[in-house]
């Protein structure tokens, strides 16, 4: 395989699972494709070891990305998994297909309390998690650079 | 060839300078480098943001730009509010008109209709005792004031604000609100009375906008797309002046030029150097009377650089500005209509007790922007941050907090030549004094105490840097003494007998509003002066 098509097969994967994160399916080809172009025109080139690791992990483990995410926005908010799931965000906000998921909603305020204090506790648990992964990968890099 | 008069500038100043000149049937020329956006403003339709939203498939073109340039890049820096439509307002500032500034960032246009094209359209006059500060007569501005609203177009409601904003006969009847301000609104008026015992009053924003059809603009739609596009025209820009001054036969839009300075000569003309902006040619124009219109750091630029002023500090004010994230618990939960406007939906003014000068609040509701631009300030994951956004998004505002500034020796500005053939660099160091940064800080606290009071929480305060209000002024002041680099009370440039500055540069003290409109209120006084003095001087002639 061409660099270039591995290259757009792993943002290409990358793309369909941090939408089913995000909005809970993956994205239409045209919106695979926009975020691809948006990572190869934007994205960060110059991302440190530790930073793609913890994309890799979280691309190749489901289960572990709100736990990451929520832990890099805490504890590592410029992380290049933050900036790419950003980035997705806006391709899918600024389409028909998925501009549904980003408009308010009115749920009543009773309701409104009630998931927002839902969100406080889904957030925390993920933050424990999250730092304990964070934890995890960042032992496993250093030890590598040791390693080497 | 030789006109009566030349202006520099297409911007607020420069085409409201313009205007009283031709009117009288002047021979005008309008210098401009004159951007314009030919990319994105075809591709957007005029339909409401909503329907844009769930029908244009080309939408992310204009919401996140051909080269991903609506994408937040990370750092506060000035013009990163601006949406890829309006990004063009900045485009080549920084090939010729470079800036050096560790404390200070600048934004200027070179753009056809200069900063206008993405103004908030907040249109303030000043009072009568800001104007005799600055060295400007009330009386006088007043008819200036109207002259303008007539012109452009103002809408805003008689309220509270009335004593600190003025009245006009041209007073369009205000835009509807939006749920979440008309909502804070109420409280507000529930509280009046404790509220205004400390100091604070609310009321509608004025803003240079048309609810009802004006001089061929549609009367505001609702379509919240202010930060995009200028759907209907409603929303006054500085291109629609020059639009119908260029229909005039004694008028001429001259573009793709950059000035560089101006020289009089013996026989009491001026003549200006520009260099074209395709190709590095200089051509020389000649006038009776040159209008500097360009804005504030530009004009500073040709002033300095023509009178030889390499080195020599001038002093710059800028409207001190913070931003404060805010939720409305009285919107918390509750639907939204959906025609609304993006734009700036309620003004506060806070007098503080010590009779300092007025402190002035925007609230701005919060949707158009996307709400992407909105997760990556969340602490929480992307998904949590977004259904967290979308419950709170009706109940969401943002408070622009401008104070007023005066000059400091911390805060001036300095032309340094250019190295290696580049052009020349204008340096700036801004600090505010201690006493300024203590005062800012209390009357924020203060501001922020009352909102709370109406039920608005603010999440963060935002300081985003000196510069960032992009109200530039006072780097060439009305002074009454007879100092260089200095105007006298008709905007002439001491020093020149036909040299003019109509925009901020003249303003020697800047208060709290948005001093746009009052840059047009002034630019068409000195417009008139110089039509007068033209008028007197054919008559000296013909005597």
């Amino acid at each position: 395989m061409e660099p270039h098509a591995s290259l757009d097969s792993s943002l290409s994967r990358e793309a369909a699972v941090l939408a089913r994160y995000l909005i809970g399916r993956e994205p239409a080809s045209t919106l695979t494709a926009r975020y691809i172009n948006a990572e190869q025109t934007v994205g960060r080139k110059d991302a440190d070891r530790l930073d793609r690791q913890i994309v890799d992990f979280a691309v190749q483990h489901y289960w572990a990305i709100a736990g990451l995410d929520t832990a890099c926005a805490v504890l590592r908010p410029q992380a290049v998994l933050r900036e790419k799931l950003l980035r997705l965000a806006a391709v899918l906000e600024a389409s028909p297909e998925g501009a549904q998921d980003f408009l308010p909603k009115s749920a009543g305020p009773a309701a409104t309390l009630f998931w927002l204090a839902a969100i406080a506790a889904r957030s925390a648990a993920q933050l424990a998690v999250g730092a304990a992964l964070l934890k995890g990968i960042e032992l496993r890099d250093r030890l590598e650079r040791r390693g080497q | 060839m030789n006109y009566d008069a030349i202006v520099v500038g297409s911007g607020p100043a420069g085409v409201n300078a313009a205007v009283p000149l031709v009117e009288a049937g002047w021979n005008v020329a309008l210098v401009d480098y004159g951007n314009r956006d030919a990319t994105y403003a075809p591709l957007i339709s005029e339909a409401p943001f909503s329907r844009l939203r769930s029908t244009d498939a080309a939408q992310h073109r204009y919401f996140l730009g051909d080269r991903f340039e609506g994408l937040p890049s990370g750092e506060l820096r000035v013009g990163a509010q601006l949406t890829p439509p309006r990004q063009y307002v900045y485009a080549d500032v920084s090939r010729w008109m470079p800036v050096v500034s560790e404390t200070f960032s600048a934004m200027e246009s070179l753009a056809q209709g200069g900063l206008g094209n993405a103004w908030g359209a907040g249109a303030f006059c000043f009072s009568s005792g800001e104007l005799a500060e600055i060295g400007l007569a009330p009386a006088v501005m007043r008819s200036h004031y109207e002259r303008v609203a007539a012109r452009i177009g103002v809408s805003g409601m008689r309220d509270d604000l009335l004593p600190f904003l003025g009245d006009s006969e041209w007073l369009m009847p205000p835009l509807q609100l939006d749920s979440n301000a008309e909502r804070l609104l109420a409280r507000y008026v529930a509280r009046r009375r404790k509220l205004q015992a400390a100091g604070f009053y609310l009321g509608q924003t004025r803003l240079a906008l048309c609810t009802r059809p004006h001089a061929g603009r549609a009367a505001y739609g609702y379509q919240d797309m202010d930060f995009w596009a200028d759907p209907g025209r409603s929303v006054y820009r500085p291109r629609w002046t020059l639009e119908e001054l260029a229909q005039r036969p004694n008028f001429a839009y001259l573009d793709r030029r950059f000035v560089l300075s101006f020289a009089e000569t013996a026989d009491g003309q001026v003549r200006i150097e520009t260099r074209h902006a395709d190709c590095d040619r200089t051509q020389i124009l000649q006038a009776g009377v040159l209008v500097l219109g360009a804005g504030t750091l530009s004009t500073t630029r040709i002033v300095l650089r023509s009178l030889r002023r390499y080195g020599h500090p001038v002093p710059l004010l800028c409207n001190p500005y913070t931003y404060v994230p805010v939720v409305n618990l009285h919107s918390l939960g509750r639907a939204a209509r959906d025609e609304r406007c993006s734009l700036a939906q309620l003004t506060a003014i806070y007098a503080p007790a010590d009779g300092g000068d007025l402190v002035q609040t925007q609230f701005y509701s919060y949707r158009s922007l996307l709400t992407f631009k909105l997760m990556k300030e969340v602490p929480l994951g992307g998904r949590e941050a977004l259904r967290a956004l979308r419950l709170l998004m009706n109940a969401f505002g943002i408070l622009g907090i401008n104070h007023a500034d005066r000059p400091a020796r911390t805060k001036s500005c300095t032309l340094q030549p250019g190295r290696h053939d580049r052009p020349d660099e204008l340096h700036i160091e801004y600090k505010p004094t201690p006493d300024e940064e203590c005062r800012r800080i209390e009357h924020e606290k203060q501001v922020l105490r009352c909102f709370r009071r109406l039920g608005c929480w603010p999440v963060k305060r935002v300081a985003p840097g000196e510069g960032s209000s992009i109200h530039y002024a006072g780097t060439l002041p009305i002074d009454l003494t007879d100092r260089e680099l200095t105007c006298d009370q008709e905007c002439r440039l001491r020093g020149t007998s036909n040299v003019y500055l109509a925009d901020g540069s003249v303003f020697g003290y800047l208060p709290a509003k948005g001093l746009t409109l009052s840059i047009m209120a002034n630019a068409d006084r000195v417009g008139g002066v110089v039509s007068a003095r033209l008028a007197s001087g054919m008559r000296r002639a013909a005597a």
